[in-house]
């Protein structure tokens, strides 16, 4: 392979790549249905701002918290490897569906395909765009916490050198290599068994879903192990805790120590090295097994299943049914989507069992802290259910399929507005079929929470499967109606939709913004009202939560059904 | 010059043949058109030629370059239309041209006389600054076939290349197709327009149930066989002759 002509191909692709991105973009924002303007556009920064300063505070607050303990314990370099391990997997949580869907879902595949590029130079390209578009919530998070952690430590009187700071910053665009790097190497593998698979689409969704799963349990896992401490106050636990995760990270062993100034310049570059390794490694392995699995997802053009079960003879399907089928075969035949549904409906039981598991730990050490016994009985169940309404709220919306209904059609969405279905017909049913899968989740949620969670009270059984369903409701039906206003139809793999697409992140926020709030009311109501009794409490608060949820799904069902004929017959000018 | 020696390509999914031992030479210099019912296995076979599919037995030699021991080299020299736009749209012509032609490495006078030459042909010079996406399905068209021809490749692939376009434009295409061919360079288009492919090919491959079924001399069909068209010898070769008895009667 000729290095120096792969590196200006290279170049050249990630150039012509963004230009599209950009040019896709502008003509996007161009096609925009109602723009906002004035004081709802200027209302919206605001939020936005407040939002975006609320979390910088929340992480400020934790930095400084941990940095004291920190200098307590005497553990800021067990410490550091935390924070950004922490980070690292944050981006390995969200990084699974981003990687794979440039890696391989793109659009552009097919026509990278017929071009003469040398070999990994395609995969080289979609490696950066994915890492570039998982930088940001690495400098979002990583960045603001060690750049505090590191100046309260310096006011604290701990010994920071001055290029603690240059190498938070150089650290921050760094870190996200590795897990990055990580996902496209197990990636790489399963794909390829993936594309010896007679059903590869439908394949591909499950081995993704599977990804996920074992990326969220290793969080949850590491996340678990250090919950398992007391607290700030960095115990012998949390020490122990802190010290396995300096083992099993030891991989960051240069950037913690560029950032300690132990040997500074010396260990960044062996990071950085390290980083060039292992993803010469993955570029290795990319010429072995990238290019098969590409080629062999082409495939699909052929591909024609055998039926199981014929239709009656002269059987007529409804269009709904028809429609509804179409709807469940897009899922099917698009892996991020399918991996997205199944996290969906696990990812909630997976939190029941992650919260159990929290808190059956050591029930002494709660009580110990101050707490009265009662807090370990309906109080502690009530803690754990502010965090399996968190999860069930956020579940409700990971399923993705409303987020981008209208949108995934792309240029089938002028196929769809020649078919004889009245515009509402088809709005209700992308919401139908939405909500079957929060319907699944639902009764997931039913079924996984007396078992898991142990709490057999009936009101809190119904109560958490009533908040499921209608938080499902609500974000469908708010997403369903932002992604009917404007849909995007020039995208080049799903990630694009949602994850580049501000419109998307108004109803996603509304979403974990209740989320947070319940998830903090049933924590508050857990301490202060546990005296108040099993019955009392589970009244209150799914009551509440019930009511407030049905009101405003009712509110967003009527938005969506006002006039979904203006906005659907707007597409496409 | 292509190449095909005992082409196969099973679909894993179904487990059906698309294409069974396929053999065919295109020589250089002239227009070859690759006909066959839908689903006989056209877009698998140029799926297969221009690398986007691999396949399990036989070979592909693009210019005496083997499609599976060099792909970039193979690639290198073809000029592939597909029949669905393979286009980013993002992009304005004028700067998907230059990708194209950075990838391939034309200078840029030459690339900026032969964009001006095709676009002008065209009709496409004053919409080249325009977004991809903006553009009409015959533009979209007319842009993949100047950016297949830019870098000057010895082998034009185009996959149902008429689809779109005005009688113009089609009218263009067929000339600039037809000296390309002149230059020494290697044609090779499907379609279904038989008219058109009577017209301008000087050898046809009908293909069915991916077997290669015939490959028949235009200039010998006419001279030999002036009472049947190829229409009529196509619908006789793939079973379409009730058709074809139903039109006599």
């Amino acid at each position: 392979m000729n290095l120096a002509k792969a590196f200006a191909e290279y170049r050249l692709l990630f150039r012509i790549s963004r230009l599209n991105s950009r040019g896709s973009a502008k003509k996007n924002s161009a096609l925009r249905i109602g723009k906002r303007k004035g004081l709802s556009r200027a209302g919206y920064i605001a939020l936005a701002i407040i939002a975006g300063l609320a979390i910088f505070g929340f992480e400020f607050s934790i930095a400084m918290q941990l940095a004291s303990a920190a200098y307590k314990a005497n553990a800021v370099e067990e410490t550091l490897y935390v924070l950004i391990a922490t980070t690292q997997l944050v981006v390995l949580f969200f990084g699974v569906i981003t990687t794979t869907g440039y890696l391989y879902f793109s659009k552009d595949k097919t026509l990278l395909q017929t071009l003469p590029f040398e070999k990994g130079v395609v995969f080289a390209v979609k490696s950066t765009e994915a890492y570039l578009s998982e930088l940001g919530i690495n400098i979002a998070v990583m960045l603001p916490v060690t750049l505090v952690f590191g100046a309260s430590l310096d006011i604290s009187g701990y010994p920071i050198p001055w290029c603690y700071y240059l190498f938070a910053v150089l650290g921050a665009f760094m870190t996200p290599a590795v897990p990055m790097i990580v996902i496209s190497l197990i990636s790489l593998p399963v794909m390829r068994v993936v594309s010896l698979m007679k059903k590869r689409r439908v394949g591909n969704g499950i081995a993704m879903a599977v990804l996920y799963c074992l990326v969220m349990i290793a969080y949850f896992a590491l996340v678990g192990v250090n919950a398992s401490g007391d607290g700030f106050n960095l115990g012998s636990d949390a020490l122990k805790a802190f010290g396995s995760v300096k083992k099993a990270t030891i991989f960051n062993y240069p950037i913690v120590n560029a950032l300690l100034g132990h040997n500074a310049a010396g260990n960044f570059f062996i990071y950085l090295a390290g980083i060039v390794v292992l993803f010469a490694l993955s570029l290795l392995l990319a010429l072995v097994f990238y290019n098969k699995s590409v080629t062999a997802s082409a495939e699909s053009a052929g591909g024609v299943s055998v039926r199981r079960k014929r239709r009656a003879e002269g059987e007529v399907r409804t269009p709904v049914k028809s429609f509804m089928l179409k709807e469940f075969k897009s899922l099917v035949n698009t892996p991020t989507l399918l991996m997205n549904a199944i996290i969906s409906i696990v990812m909630p039981v997976l939190m029941m069992a992650f919260v159990r598991f929290i808190f059956s730990m050591d029930p002494e050490s709660v009580s110990e802290d101050g707490a009265s016994s009662a807090w370990i009985g309906s109080g502690m169940d009530m803690f754990s259910i502010g965090m399996v309404t968190f999860m069930c709220c956020i579940g409700a919306v990971a399923g993705g399929v409303a987020g981008i209904g209208f949108s995934l059609e792309g240029k089938n969405i002028f196929a769809l507005k020649a078919l004889p279905l009245a515009p509402r017909t088809i709005v209700l049913i992308k919401l139908a079929f939405a909500m079957c899968i929060n319907v699944v989740q639902t009764v997931a949620v039913l079924i996984a929470f007396p078992l898991i969670m142990q709490i057999h009270n009936p009101i809190a059984i119904v109560g958490i499967a009533l908040i499921s369903l209608l938080m499902g409701i609500l974000s469908n039906c708010m997403l369903l109606y932002t992604d009917l206003k404007n849909p995007n139809f020039s995208w080049t793999n799903i990630s694009e939709i949602t994850k580049n697409n501000k419109r998307v992140w108004k109803p996603m926020l509304l979403n974990t913004g209740f989320a947070m709030v319940y998830m903090v009311i049933g924590m508050v109501l857990g301490i202060v009202a546990s005296d108040m009794g099993e019955w009392a409490l589970y009244g209150i608060y799914f009551g509440s939560a019930v009511t407030i949820l049905a009101v405003a799904s009712v509110f967003a069902y009527r938005k969506l059904t006002e006039r979904p004929e203006y906005y659907f017959n707007a597409i496409g000018g | 010059m292509i190449e095909i020696n005992g082409l196969s390509k099973t679909y894993k999914g179904t487990g059906r043949k698309a294409l069974d031992s396929l053999c065919l030479t295109v020589n250089d210099g002239e227009i070859f058109g690759f006909l066959g019912p839908n689903g006989a296995g056209k877009s698998t076979a140029i799926k297969c030629i221009t690398g986007i599919l691999s396949f399990e037995e036989g070979s592909v030699k693009i210019g005496g370059v083997s499609m599976s021991d060099d792909p970039v080299g193979a690639k290198k020299r073809i000029g592939y239309v597909p029949d669905e736009h393979l286009l980013y749209e993002g992009l304005t012509g004028r700067q998907y041209i230059d990708f194209i032609s950075d990838i391939y490495g034309v200078s840029r006078a030459r690339r900026a006389e032969l964009t001006d030459k095709y676009a002008s042909d065209f009709g496409l010079k004053d919409r080249l600054d325009e977004t991809i996406s903006d553009y009409s399905h015959g533009m979209k068209q007319k842009i993949a076939v100047i950016a297949a021809l830019v870098h000057e490749p010895e082998v034009f692939i185009l996959d149902e290349p008429m689809l779109g376009l005005d009688p113009k434009s089609a009218y263009v295409l067929k000339k600039t197709m037809r000296d390309y061919a002149d230059s020494g360079k290697t044609v090779f288009f499907s379609s279904h327009i038989l008219e058109v492919v009577e017209k301008i090919c000087d050898r046809v491959a009908i293909i069915d149930g991916g077997k290669l079924i015939a490959v028949c001399d235009m200039q010998e069909l006419k001279e030999k066989r002036s009472d049947l068209s190829l229409e009529q010898l196509f619908l006789t070769l793939t079973g379409g002759e009730d058709a074809f008895k139903t039109e006599e009667v």
